[in-house]
């Protein structure tokens, strides 16, 4: 089976990427879930296994060999995220290197050679027949995008409900890179909106497909809906802020267990289906 | 002897600058000429590890003492690694911290700022 990639965003925090995403994968068939928030992944926690496997996520960084090392500073010049500082020698300061291994290309007495350092792990387990992936990024590092990449790479085939970390920087454009489609999670607040607004511009120059969940709705704030009907936005579902959610979410627990849920997710992804087959 | 201290006036009745390492420029003061010349701080505009660069830039400078109204902990780091004497001052003109320096009544500095560095989120 081919792989089908789909992106759950939303640039505010806590709107219900995560909510909506496990919800998901729970209720579609042959589907996998992937963590990709990896400064703080939590998906994980509705899904309960006892079966997790772990990788490592490695990098590259310079080690120096001083017996070889000429003083010749090539190294530190070319560093420009000035993670090598020279006094006599080149020493590399490991928390601000990113990894380019430039200071390696660029010295010529071979004095440089690149070792593995871990930044992350990628957990993966099976519930239900569905895989999870969960990419966590150490405690002290700079940038988990190689851990977002390895995590994404560890599903082949099936329909990937990929769980994007906040924002939009860095981190979400390695999320959303290839992904076929891109659900907008909304929440119906003039700061959800708002930064709506951000990862849909982000979306809009990656020219994807989007479509909206509005979670949380409190049957007043109508930005979304406006927007969605002057940009021609496909709203997939609207999710009301509602105990019943809450109660079973907040004991991780996931709503997607009850018939009534599982056939609204099951329509939301026919609606994506559909968006996909028309192409716009 | 050389001391040195950031600034953001080329101007030595100007005063220190709080923060180091994106401060403008470095003023130097040598102690056998009475005189104050400035440099340009390449690290004012780096992107990230402006810390780092700027201590660079400092032990390549060859000076003696360096005088701080606060220090960032991956410049701290660096120089460390010197000779290089790292003193604390209050906010004052250039030329009166150099005096204060000059007359030893400055003290060690005794702890470094977390400083704000800048995140991926």
């Amino acid at each position: 089976m081919d792989k089908l990639s789909i992106a759950f965003l939303s640039g505010k925090g806590g709107t219900g990427k995560t909510f909506i995403s496990t919800n998901f994968a729970n209720a579609i068939s042959s589907s996998s879930y992937v963590d990709t928030d990896v400064e703080e992944p939590n998906g994980s926690v509705f899904f309960n296994t006892n079966n997790t496997e772990t990788e490592s996520v490695l990098v590259k960084i310079p080690k120096f060999n001083y017996n070889k090392c000429t003083g010749c500073r090539a190294c530190a010049d070319f560093c420009k995220f000035n993670a090598i500082i020279f006094i006599k020698k080149p020493f590399l300061v490991t928390e601000i290197c990113h990894s380019c291994g430039g200071c390696y290309e660029v010295c010529n007495f071979d004095a440089i050679t690149l070792i593995d350092k871990e930044i992350g792990t990628v957990d993966k387990s099976i519930y239900k027949g569905h895989k999870i992936v969960s990419g966590k990024m150490n405690v002290g590092e700079m940038s988990g995008t190689p851990i977002i990449k390895q995590a994404k790479d560890a599903i082949n085939d099936g329909i990937v409900a990929i769980d994007c970390p906040p924002g939009s920087s860095c981190l979400l454009l390695e999320a959303i890179h290839d992904v076929d489609y891109c659900v907008l999670v909304v929440e119906s607040t003039n700061f959800g909106f708002h930064n709506f607004k951000m990862v849909y511009n982000v979306c809009k120059q990656l020219n994807v497909l989007v479509g909206i969940v509005v979670n949380k709705y409190d049957g007043e704030n109508k930005l979304i809906f406006d927007f969605a009907k002057d940009e021609n936005l496909n709203i997939l579902d609207v999710f009301p802020f509602a105990k019943e959610i809450n109660r079973i979410t907040s004991a991780g627990g996931l709503i997607t267990d009850s018939p009534k849920y599982k056939s609204r997710f099951e329509e939301m992804y026919k609606k994506i289906l559909l968006q996909i087959k028309e192409g716009k | 002897m050389k001391y040195l201290l950031a600034t953001n006036d080329k101007d030595v009745n100007e005063p220190i600058s709080p923060v180091f390492a994106r401060a403008y420029f470095f003023a130097i003061y040598d102690t056998n000429t009475k005189t104050v010349s400035f440099v340009d701080n390449e690290a004012t505009n780096a992107q990230g590890g402006a810390g780092v660069q700027a201590a660079q830039e400092v032990v390549d400078l060859n000076v003696d003492k360096v005088i701080v109204v606060r220090l960032g902990e991956n410049s701290f780091n660096v120089l460390k690694m010197t000779k290089i004497e790292v003193l604390q001052t209050r906010s004052d003109s250039i030329i009166n911290i150099f005096h204060m320096c000059e007359n030893n009544e400055l003290s060690i500095l005794e702890r470094v700022s977390q400083g704000f560095h800048h995140h991926n989120g």
